[in-house]
Formats: C-alpha cells, sequence, structure tokens
C-alpha cells in the first residue's frame, strides 16, 4: 500500500469539489422553489405531498395552474433567487457537469495512485471501531486515526460512502429526473419507485451532503482547524496559522463568488442564458437529444387529476370557438413548406392515422402526471405539407397571449415555442386532441396541443392555431426559440 | 363518444336567452341580423381568469343563411337564464 497522505490533486479537485457543490445547493433550491412540494405519487396530486416549503394556500374556486404556486426564494438561498427557474437551471446544468467531471478526474487519479485504499474497509473490525469513534467524539475526545491510514474507521467509511454512495445517487436520481431519459427507458425511473421519488430522493441526498457539510467542518474545527486545514492546502500539517487565514480567506472568496455571480445573472439574465446555455445545450444535445420515448403506462396508472400549466385564452374569439365546441377551428400549416395547408378540428379527428399514447408528462417545475394522449402523428401533417430542406425548426403559435392570459409570467405578447424538425419524426410526437378518452379539456389545451414526450412540458404549446416551419428562429420574439426561453430564459432544448 | 365540457340547454332555458338577445338588443356582428338559433352554454367563472362566476358564454348560431360568421355568443349570468323550475 502507498503512503497515504495529501497530494496536490487531491488539494485541488477538493476545492473545486466545494466551489460546485455550493453552486448545486442553491441552484436546486431555486429550482425546488418554483415548486416547492415534494411527494411519493407520480400524480402530484393536490395535497398529497409530504414535505411542502410554501405558506401558498391555492383557490378551490378558480382554476390556478402551477406558475402561481411558485416561491419567491431570497438569493441567500438560491441560485439566483427571486423566481428564476431558467436561470437557476442554467447553474445546476454547469454546476452538476463540472462536479461531475471534477468526481471522475478525483475517482480516476484516486485508483492510478492507490490512495483508494484510504477509503477501503480492509477489516470487518472497521465498523464498530467507527462506532467506537463516534462514542469517543460524543464524550469529547479525539478518536485515533487507523494504522498506517489519514482517517480514522469513522472517517473512512464517511468519506468512502459520501464519494461512492452518495454523490452517484445524487447523479442517478438526477438523471432520474430527465423526460428524455423516463422516456427512452421508463423501467430507470420505476427504478427508483417513479419520477417523484426520485426527486424526492434527490432532495433527501441533498439534505445528507448538508449534514455531511456541517458535520465535517465542524470536525475541522474540533480536531484543530489551522492543522487540517493545512493538509488540504500544503499537504501536510505544517503553517497551521497561514492555512487557517488561507482557508478563511478562501471561504470569504467563496461568498464573493456567489455574490457576484448572482448579482451577475439578475442584471444580465440574457447574457447569462447564452453563456451558460452553450456549454449546457451542447451537453444535452450529445446526451439526450437522439433518445425516443418508448412509454406505454397502463390505464391503472393514469392520473386522475391532472395539474395544470398555463391558462386558457380570454379573448372573446377563443370562448365563443369553446362554446361551439371548436366548430369554427382552423389549424394553419405553413412557412417553408411546399403544401401549405388548413385542419378543422373534424378532419384532424377523422385523419387515417389516430394515435394514442399512455405517457409521463414532466413539467419544468418538478411535479409529474401520467395521462392518456390520443391525435395525429405529428410526422403526418409534416409528410403532407412537405418541408423544404431547409426546413431545420417548428414553431408552435399558440392563442395565448401570455401578458393578456398569465398574470404570474413576466412579458406579454403571443405564446410560441420552437422545436427541431427531427422531434417531429418521434414516433410519439403528436398533436393531440383528445386526453384520457375524451376530448382535450380547455384547461389542458382544447382544442389542440402538442405532446413531446422526450421534453419538459412548456415545450408541449396548448391551444395551437398555426404551425410554421422555418430555417431560423432568431428573428421571432427575442430569437430564443420560444416565449419562456424569451421572457424567463428557459433553455430550448430541454430533455432534462 | 365526445363529452363537451358545455352545458346542454333545454327548451326553456333556449327561450330565456331568446328574451334576453331580444332585451338587450344583441345582434350579429357580421350581418346585424337579431334572429339566432340556441346551442350550448359554456361556464366560464372557473376556467378564464378575467371572468367573474356564474359567467356563461351561450353558443348562438346566427339564422340569416347569408352571414359570413354565423358562429356568435353571448355572454350571459347563470341567474339570467340557467334555473330549473
Amino acid at each position: 500500500m502507498p503512503e497515504l497522505d495529501f497530494p496536490a490533486w487531491i488539494r485541488i479537485t477538493h476545492v473545486v469539489n466545494i466551489i460546485f457543490i455550493s453552486f448545486l445547493v442553491r441552484s436546486g433550491m431555486e429550482i425546488l422553489g418554483t415548486h416547492p412540494k415534494l411527494y411519493w405519487n407520480d400524480d402530484s396530486k393536490p395535497g398529497s405531498e409530504w414535505a411542502r416549503f410554501t405558506r401558498k394556500v391555492m383557490p378551490r374556486d378558480k382554476l390556478y395552474d402551477t406558475l402561481d404556486e411558485e416561491e419567491d426564494y431570497s438569493s441567500i438561498v438560491a441560485m439566483p433567487g427571486h423566481k428564476q427557474l431558467g436561470l437557476g437551471r442554467h447553474w445546476h446544468f454547469v454546476s452538476v457537469l463540472g462536479w461531475i467531471l471534477c468526481g471522475l478526474a478525483y475517482v480516476i487519479l484516486l485508483f492510478a495512485t492507490g490512495e483508494w485504499h484510504r477509503f477501503w474497509p480492509y477489516s470487518w473490525a472497521i465498523f464498530p471501531q467507527a462506532f467506537k469513534d463516534i462514542v469517543t467524539y460524543l464524550s469529547f475526545d479525539l478518536p485515533p486515526t487507523l494504522p498506517g491510514q489519514p482517517y480514522n474507521a469513522l472517517q473512512m467509511l464517511t468519506y468512502g460512502a459520501v464519494i461512492f454512495i452518495l454523490a452517484p445517487f445524487q447523479i442517478l436520481t438526477g438523471a432520474a429526473q430527465s423526460p428524455a431519459i423516463e422516456a427512452r427507458f421508463p423501467w430507470y425511473v420505476r427504478m427508483f419507485g417513479g419520477r417523484q421519488w426520485a426527486r424526492s430522493l434527490h432532495f433527501l441526498a441533498l439534505l445528507a451532503f448538508l449534514v455531511f457539510i456541517v458535520v465535517h467542518v465542524f470536525m475541522v474545527v474540533v480536531h484543530g482547524f489551522g492543522k487540517e486545514t493545512a493538509k488540504m492546502i500544503f499537504g501536510a500539517e505544517v503553517y497551521p496559522m497561514a492555512a487557517a487565514i488561507i482557508t478563511v480567506s478562501a471561504i470569504v472568496g467563496l461568498v464573493v463568488l456567489h455574490w457576484v455571480a448572482t448579482r451577475y445573472t439578475l442584471a444580465y439574465p440574457r447574457s447569462t442564458q447564452r453563456a451558460l446555455g452553450k456549454v449546457t445545450n451542447n451537453a444535452r444535445r450529445l446526451l439526450l437529444h437522439r433518445l425516443r420515448s418508448r412509454q406505454d403506462y397502463s390505464r391503472a396508472d393514469l392520473t386522475p387529476e391532472h395539474r395544470v400549466n398555463g391558462k386558457p385564452p380570454t379573448s372573446d374569439e377563443y370562448k365563443i370557438m369553446a362554446a361551439h365546441n371548436f366548430a369554427d377551428y382552423k389549424l394553419e400549416v405553413g412557412g417553408l413548406v411546399e403544401r401549405p395547408m388548413t385542419f378543422t378540428l373534424e378532419e384532424l379527428r377523422t385523419f387515417p392515422t389516430r394515435q394514442t399514447q399512455r405517457v409521463l408528462h414532466n413539467c419544468v417545475q418538478g411535479w409529474t402526471s401520467i395521462g392518456e394522449w390520443t391525435g395525429v402523428p405529428l410526422r403526418q401533417i409534416v409528410e403532407l405539407v412537405k418541408p423544404r430542406p431547409e426546413v431545420r425548426y417548428i414553431c408552435f403559435w399558440t392563442m395565448q397571449d401570455s401578458g393578456r392570459d398569465e398574470p404570474s409570467a413576466p412579458g406579454g405578447g403571443q405564446f410560441y415555442e420552437v422545436v427541431d424538425l427531427h422531434l417531429a419524426y418521434q414516433e410519439q410526437t403528436l398533436l393531440a386532441y383528445d386526453m384520457n378518452g375524451g376530448p382535450l379539456p380547455i384547461k389542458h389545451g382544447a382544442p389542440l396541443r402538442l405532446r413531446l414526450e422526450t421534453q419538459v412540458g412548456f415545450k408541449m404549446a396548448k391551444w395551437i392555431e398555426r404551425i410554421e416551419f422555418l430555417n431560423d428562429y432568431s428573428h421571432i420574439g427575442e430569437g430564443m426559440g420560444g416565449w419562456r426561453e424569451d421572457h424567463v430564459y428557459y433553455d430550448k432544448d430541454v430533455g432534462i | 363518444m365526445i363529452i363537451s365540457e358545455n352545458t346542454r340547454l333545454t327548451e326553456r332555458q333556449k327561450s330565456r336567452v331568446l328574451a334576453s338577445i331580444e332585451d338587450r338588443g344583441f345582434t350579429c356582428e357580421s350581418c346585424h341580423s337579431g334572429d339566432f338559433r340556441v346551442s350550448e352554454a359554456l361556464h366560464m367563472g372557473f376556467l378564464f381568469l378575467d371572468e367573474e362566476h356564474g359567467t356563461y358564454m351561450v353558443a348562438l348560431t346566427c339564422k340569416n343563411p347569408d352571414c359570413a360568421t354565423p358562429r356568435t355568443g353571448i355572454r350571459l349570468r347563470h341567474s339570467e337564464f340557467l334555473w330549473d323550475e
């Protein structure tokens, strides 16, 4: 066994790890705040949450949507805070990429250098010894390190568990919340007990991390702040005063880094969205974009009351059309196509192909529902209108005016979303007119909505009135690929 | 089977709607006719944030065969047409 100490790579990855974990925790709180309720069921039924971090009481006599449930957390706990889910997601995903890369480098070097021995309990006697160490700590004494080891038995087991169990568990439960992964590998999310189990476990693992960090820092102080931090700065128990000063300075520096990043993010949300989005979008496109949905939930799995996101259009034209059961509805399909076409609802309902799918719906806010959707596969419409060779995107224009219809969302204008053309060819990409065996309800997008099962819910435009084929979307709205991308800084490709 | 979110009206309720149309002097926006066929009513108070409780959009079809946009609607309160006797 090599002599176990604190080589430079351990010290460097330790510092980098602290930076990424601190950003992960705060951005994770931002994501939690957008739907501050945790469930053990994929229906996310109101009132069935096992934990809630909000005092809001929702009305019973008026339609509310999940945007109304969103909490405005302070920037002290959330990154960046103040209901900025889109920006919080950018920070979370950038941080998780950095954290995983840092972790991979650490684990590879751990095994390449033989330093992994520090975490390997060679004897069963380590476990009772760890218990004795706890008793020793509780007796206000310090337990001895193991022979030839830098740690005592309790440290060895705890650090090993955090590195080899807790961290991978956090990555796996995070991945289980990706709609693209859930759609392609439904067994994977079931392995955790369902999507909301994964979300709840992800939160509990976060708490475990926080408990570990608090106890870890406390123990560093108990063992001797200067002496212990010197190991992580100089690699040995030397210059304890200098180590203490450097450590405190580094903590202050970390706080300043967070403060600057938060202020910048809130002051320059668009440039933050663009800069962080470049990193995360490339990773997402590489890992998730080609995954195809293979979901087929049973009827017994259907959610009795699907939650709502987005409020119906309040124009009189829409209300009159709804009162007439959408008899006057017309879907325009045009843009860069050879054959622009118009379809009535009746024509869509009597289309040669009628497809039904039972799938898990993932809202970007974190809640889920399982629904049955029936409609026309989008690829068949695409084949009819024949997009020109230069077409790369499809824009779904809706009847919703966000400024008028959605007071919980900042900004106004016609709601639209842009998706990549290739997603239209996926088997479960659907223009849905029925839900759970009946006509699509008004609150869920009647008369027609998009189902795009590998993406989060906001991309599935509701109340669709027009479909436009494009080779570029930079001229639409703010040019970010959708109303939410323009106004609340979401990412355009949302496989997670 | 299509289950509508709309409420089907009885003949008596439809008569009350026609009476309200006459009282208000409501006419077709397209052809200005005041002659309508009444069909279903959509309860809007719960679904639409700008509508009060007990407000309905009653579907009307203009009887003028030359009307360019015969499908229209009138906003009525529950108390104006939708009670049972």
